[in-house]
């Protein structure tokens, strides 16, 4: 019977030391590492400063925007092809969310969220007061990259949505063709069909307010027309 | 009570203080880490001054978060500019506050030189 093997204790290797840097550091390297400590120190309040001019830049353009939208839209949709409203509405719903989206995360950029947080726990994190503020305005810069991101995807959907209702089809132009209905009595009718129920036609044209009946048993042709000539 | 060593302003950074703090780092008296957590570069130097051998310490961090130029910015914030290095150089001044050197300003501490470092990179 074989003895177990005894427990040797291993001895961590101690990791090797690095190179030896190939020169001392320069007087302008060290100048220019005090400049650079002055841009660490100064990251949380620059990055915050910029937070709140992304903030209030966006919600400058939210507003125009949204006025643009909220005073002239409803009369724009109304004369395009009811179609085309529905893709149209959503390019601009995206695009507005995309805006807003923006806004949320620039102002909560800007704004932050306050919160109660003790030295053990900084320090856990973030190593130093000094780091903790490193990180914070490294994350605020995140949300503002954020913010660009979405409010430059929204503003592309509005931009398109805007372009295209320069020339997508109107509501006229779809409008629904026209019929040049001749009576055994020899009258021509031109205008809208209503309907065709009830072994009469339904006619709408221009010159009444309520629709010319022709029963099918006076007609003698039926013309479909694009237009109605005057 | 005056340190021996009067505060150094000709050849403060003279190679021989790299060379002496690497003789330190080499004898385990002097540790020198860098460590990466995030895009954050976090240097810490602890040990004796190659030339005073009062302790020192030296806490520095090597990222800033800047303003880049225009809407867009002109950098990116990932890091993914700078390729992944294994070591990083340190560069540390004497700040030992033990005692005050002959010849340095008020409130100035340390004997004035300085030196460098390398330490592995540490950290995701």
């Amino acid at each position: 019977m074989s003895s177990p093997t005894p427990n040797r204790a291993t001895v961590p290797a101690s990791p090797p030391i690095p190179p030896r840097p190939p020169s001392a550091p320069s007087l302008p390297e060290l100048a220019n590492q005090e400049q650079f400590d002055k841009l660490v120190d100064e990251s949380l309040d620059s990055t915050m400063a910029s937070a709140e001019k992304w903030r209030n830049g966006l919600a400058g353009f939210v507003s125009i925007l949204s006025t643009g939208l909220l005073l002239k839209g409803p009369d724009t949709v109304k004369d395009i092809a009811s179609g085309w409203r529905y893709p149209l509405a959503a390019c601009v719903g995206i695009g507005l969310l995309g805006v807003i989206v923006g806004l949320w995360f620039a102002l909560g950029a800007a704004a932050g969220t306050p919160h109660l947080l003790t030295l053990p726990a900084l320090l856990a994190e973030h190593e130093s007061v000094r780091g903790y503020r490193v990180d914070t305005a490294a994350k605020l810069a995140e949300s503002l990259k954020k913010a660009r991101r979405a409010f430059a995807g929204g503003l592309a959907f509005l931009t398109v949505a805007a372009f295209s209702m320069w020339w997508l089809p109107d509501a006229t132009s779809t409008a629904a063709p026209k019929v040049i209905v001749t009576s055994t009595a020899g009258d021509t009718t031109c205008g809208e069909l209503k309907s065709a129920e009830g072994s009469e036609f339904k006619i709408q044209t221009k010159t009444r307010s309520t629709p010319v009946v022709v029963a099918f048993g006076d007609v003698v042709d039926v013309v479909i027309a694009s237009i109605c000539s005057p | 009570m005056e340190a021996a060593f009067p505060f150094l302003t000709e050849g403060a950074n003279a190679y021989k203080w790299t060379e002496l703090a690497h003789d330190l780092q080499v004898e385990g008296a002097l540790q020198a880490i860098a460590r990466l957590s995030g895009d954050r570069l976090t240097e810490t130097v602890a040990g004796p001054c190659p030339r005073c051998g009062d302790p020192i310490t030296h806490t520095r961090i090597d990222n800033a978060v800047v303003l880049g130029a225009g809407i867009l910015g002109d950098q990116p914030l990932d890091g993914e500019t700078e390729p992944e290095q294994l070591t990083h150089t340190i560069n540390v001044r004497c700040n030992c506050d033990k005692t005050q050197h002959p010849g340095a300003k008020p409130g100035r501490p340390g004997c004035g030189i300085v030196f460098s470092v390398s330490a592995w990179v540490e950290g995701s």
